[in-house]
């Protein structure tokens, strides 16, 4: 069993040997190719089939902000 | 590459892909209406990302709740709170996986839709990314339009299917399904046909 310093049973102990910074940067970079290459395919086929509609640049503004807002929640209790 | 995949409604003139436009009209020809689903399909398609995006947040309190015996396992699951940096990542890169499936659903729903015109109704349908079909269907050569709406919610909301078949030797149809009043679509096609007819009887 893992135990901390005051002996208290501590799950995420294992974590604590971790570089943090590392880890959110491989992790974040990573999905950030993933999520680059979805959206410019997203973006590619709304502005080649999509183009005349109104819908394409608000559709994927948000889909870019909502992205970010999570990204930005992912990350908003390691950093800073 | 965009697919445009054989069909028997393939017409030749259908795809053009230059100016960006993927079928051009002929003289005399304009789009009378263009189709979608019905706001209610996407909304179900939606759901399964709803539910997806909200099972993090409700398992940890109820196996809390299970495993209060075991003080361990509570304190395991006490971690599962969005106090803990490490769930809040998980929870984020979660969310945002949706997001991007939720996304790609409405895509789809978006560019996948029928065009009636005054001579044909064309279907393009998006079935993934880099795999389009367009086909048309002339409506000179429509012999029935049928309509089915079944379900509750169907029925509610007024969307259902509008099928329509061919004359000739085989006989064959297109069906759009889950769209906005069908009724109003067929008696619409319907109209559409009528009028050819007396063009082409006043010619």
């Amino acid at each position: 069993m893992q135990t901390g310093s005051e002996g208290v049973y501590d799950p995420t102990l294992f974590l604590r040997g971790v570089d943090i910074e590392s880890v959110l940067s491989i992790g974040f970079l990573v999905l950030f190719v993933i999520w680059s290459i979805y959206t410019l395919i997203a973006t590619y086929h709304w502005f080649r089939y999509g183009h005349r509609s109104s819908v394409a640049i608000p559709a994927l503004l948000i889909h870019g902000v909502v992205s970010w807002l999570l990204a930005g929640y992912a990350a908003s209790g390691l950093i800073g | 590459m965009v697919s445009c995949r054989g069909s028997w409604l393939d017409t030749p003139r259908a795809v053009s892909l230059d100016n960006m436009e993927e079928f051009p009209l002929d003289a005399g020809e304009r789009v009378t209406r263009t189709v979608r689903k019905h706001w209610f399909v996407l909304l179900v398609s939606f759901l399964p990302f709803v539910f997806l995006a909200v099972l993090p947040l409700i398992i940890p309190p109820f196996l809390m709740g299970v495993a209060t015996t075991s003080p361990e396992t509570s304190a395991l699951f006490a971690l599962l709170s969005t106090s803990n940096p490490w769930f809040r990542l998980f929870l984020g890169l979660w969310w945002l996986c949706l997001w991007i499936g939720a996304f790609n659903t409405f895509t789809q729903y978006y560019l996948n839709h029928w065009v009636i015109t005054t001579h044909r109704i064309v279907r393009i349908r998006q079935h993934g990314f880099f795999d389009r079909e367009v086909s048309s269907f002339l409506l000179v050569k429509v012999q029935d339009v049928s309509t089915s709406v079944d379900g509750i919610f169907a029925d509610l909301l007024g969307y259902g299917c509008v099928r329509v078949e061919t004359a000739g030797d085989a006989s064959r149809h297109f069906s759009m399904d889950g769209i906005d009043n069908p009724t109003g679509m067929r008696d619409l096609i319907m109209s559409e046909i009528a009028a050819l007819h007396a063009d082409k009887h006043e010619v």
